[in-house]
């Protein structure tokens, strides 16, 4: 094994995997950062330059770009409100009451620390923990995907902002409009009322930045003076103290990151926002959350860069890509001429080990490239809201458009920019819209393909892992209904005590 | 703050919240009774309730109905709890309807106008308008912002992100 590091170590060290590395997570972090254009974009934009680099230099660029990318998402959500990539709206909900406040380089350096520390354990899982985990996410089927969905729906709760009702309602609606599209079972319509651009189902993208950004555009222009002035970034700076206390949370964040990056279509939305809900859940001061809890940054992003790492797992370990990222990054092995699965570790073991280091280095490169991305990005910051919001109105336009280019796309995005300021005016969270709409494709699915195999409903009770989801899905419900019915109770009784006075 | 004011205020909240709830009930019907039927088209071949296309969107349809009378009753019922933000907030600009107007039809055009007259013309056109809605006065921010920013994105979804951008009338020129 010592030899096949030391060869690894020998095929690591060349100037141009260490280029390769360093230009990915720089470009990653960049294109990150823009709304509209998402890691995944940006791997597959990457992946024609790795035709003629060697294996490793090739799967590290396109690595680097993936990992860059997934925190360059942070970098707008914190700033403008505006996530460059879906996971990156759990970071937005204390991110921008951060900004908001002056602290957008607290923020940021947060978000920072808690990606490079979360990546750097999702690397080592990866190394230390492939193949078992690869083998538990093996045991999962339809109705333990289902049971590990609702688990994850349970987080609606904690992201309900002030009236869990009206989350819940949210969550619902989130939930339908994932319905439309085509049926996955029968191929038939379901509110698309026979436009071929909505078979497909809404877009993501033009949802998510029409539910975040656009509502500070139109919001801008309704109100007398500007909303939000964020003061100048460079001078908040993560004290030890914010540090430690959010330590837990990256390390839980990272957890969760791992085990749901190993699980295929999981996702890294997914990740953060469970992440965030267990750190709401397990704070002293839940209610500080969503108002810019430096805490809350920590762990979705912690969540959200767990997840880079694991990806890997299932497609190295067992040749199975996660998600759309993973696939990419296996037709760039298939590309060199490797085939990732139980014989790479065989036949290829240097260059697996390769991999592994230049990985490790991955996580280093992030924290240099994300200080620097830092430094220039927070001065968006400083820029007169008037100047920079028809800024972010245009890159909400063209990343909408770049999605599928297709201006019905640009529709889909203005439209839920209206829905979502609407949101915004009646005090209801669009978090547990985002969660739902991304988790209900996978929730409908798993659940009606746990009917097609068995017409028994004993199917969703057949295994240990169903048993542990529903055990934890209803503590989690019970936990997190009986903490918020609490809170709107304390809050009553001061209102009826004041009233009595 | 008078307690006259706060009483009003809460009056006020309790009617917003009492009347989105009413709305929101009022739409779960009309998708439960008219979308629903019309939008989703569901196989005779169904087996199992769970399978049919139309069992989730009735399931959820009736659930926000559930949550929104919940949400009524409550309004209705108990103390109206203020949002954190009521109140803080500043109030509407002089002009904000006329502003709104504004954006809405620049909105309209970001939608309509790129197939016809290209991407880049359309943002400038909308970037410089919106600058000018926003106070700016200055030229060389308007034209310089208006006109620069737009076009280096453009370049840079067009030929780096290689995003085949809607170039309208200007086809043979860019």
């Amino acid at each position: 094994m010592l030899e096949n590091i030391a060869s690894g170590f020998e095929l690591f060290f060349t100037i141009s995997n260490l280029l390769a590395i360093t230009a990915g997570v720089c470009l990653g972090v960049v294109v990150g950062a823009i709304p509209g254009l998402t890691a995944t974009m940006a791997v597959a934009l990457a992946l024609p330059f790795t035709f003629n680099l060697d294996p490793v230099t090739g799967i590290l660029l396109l690595v680097g770009v993936y990992k860059g990318g997934v925190f360059g998402g942070s970098i707008t959500a914190i700033l403008i409100r505006a996530p460059g990539t879906p996971a990156a709206a759990c970071t937005l909900l204390d991110g921008y009451p951060l900004a908001q406040k002056g602290q957008a380089g607290k923020a940021l350096n947060m978000a920072l620390y808690a990606s490079c520390i979360a990546d750097f354990l999702s690397n080592l899982s990866l190394i230390f923990f492939a193949s078992l985990i690869a083998g538990l996410a093996l045991a999962f089927g339809p109705p333990e995907y289902f049971w590990l969905i609702c688990f994850s729906l349970t987080v609606v709760i904690s992201i309900s902002g002030d009236s869990l009702t009206k989350g819940l309602i949210s969550g619902l609606m989130g939930l339908l409009t994932s319905t439309v599209g085509l049926d996955l079972v029968y191929g038939t319509q379901r509110f698309t009322f026979d436009n071929f651009n909505l078979m497909g189902g809404v877009s993501y993208i033009p949802l998510l930045i029409g539910l975040f950004a656009l509502p500070e555009v139109i919001d801008f222009y309704v109100r007398k003076v500007a909303p939000v002035v964020v003061k100048t970034a460079d001078k908040s700076r993560v004290t030890l103290e914010e540090f430690k206390g959010s330590l837990l949370s990256i390390l839980r964040g990272s957890f969760i990151g791992v085990i749901i990056g190993t699980i295929p279509g999981a996702g890294a939305t997914a990740a953060a926002f469970l992440s965030y809900g267990e750190a709401r859940r397990t704070s002293r001061s839940p209610e500080t959350f969503g108002k810019g809890n430096v805490e809350g940054v920590a762990a979705s992003e912690a969540g959200n860069n767990g997840v880079a790492g694991a990806t890997l797992i299932p497609l190295l370990a067992l040749g199975i890509p996660g998600d759309v990222v993973t696939a990419v990054i296996l037709g760039a092995f298939m590309l060199q001429g490797l085939t990732p699965g139980p014989l790479m570790f065989q036949d290829n073991i240097t260059i697996i080990y390769a991999i592994f280091i230049g990985l490790m280095l991955s996580s280093i490169v992030l924290l240099g490239s994300g200080k620097l991305a830092i430094r220039y990005f927070a001065r968006i910051a400083d820029i007169p809201r008037h100047i920079l919001l028809p800024v972010v109105l245009m890159f909400c336009v063209f990343g909408s458009y770049a999605v599928q280019s297709q201006m019905f796309d640009v529709g889909v995005m203005l439209a839920f920019g209206l829905l979502g300021y609407m949101m915004m005016k009646i005090g209801m969270a669009a978090a547990p819209f985002l969660m739902a709409f991304i988790l209900g494709p996978l929730f409908e699915d798993n659940l009606r393909r746990s009917f097609l195999i068995s017409e028994d409903i004993m199917i969703f009770f057949r295994s240990p892992i169903c048993w542990i989801f529903i055990v934890i899905t209803i503590f989690s419900l019970f936990v997190g209904i009986r903490r918020e019915l609490r809170a709107t109770r304390a809050k009553r009784d001061v209102i009826r005590s004041k009233g009595t006075k | 703050m008078s307690d006259n004011t706060i009483e009003a205020d809460a009056r006020r909240g309790r009617r917003r919240e009492i009347v989105f709830a009413g709305l929101t009930l009022a739409a779960s019907a009309l998708f439960a009774l008219i979308v629903i039927p019309r939008g989703v088209t569901t196989p005779a071949s169904v087996k199992h309730l769970p399978l049919s296309p139309a069992f989730l969107p009735y399931l959820l349809t009736a659930s926000i109905g559930v949550f929104a009378l919940i949400h009524m009753l409550e309004a209705i019922f108990a103390p109206h709890i203020p949002a954190e933000d009521e109140g803080a907030q500043p109030g509407m600009h002089p002009r904000w309807k006329g502003r709104v107007l504004m954006l809405c039809a620049l909105l309209a055009l970001y939608l309509f106008l790129p197939d016809q007259l290209g991407m880049l013309p359309t943002s400038i056109l909308v970037t410089v308008a919106l600058l000018a809605i926003g106070g700016e006065r200055r030229p060389l921010i308007l034209l310089g912002v208006g006109i620069s920013v737009p076009l280096l994105v453009y370049l840079f979804f067009a030929h780096v992100a290689q995003v085949p951008l809607p170039t309208g009338i200007f086809e043979d020129w860019m």
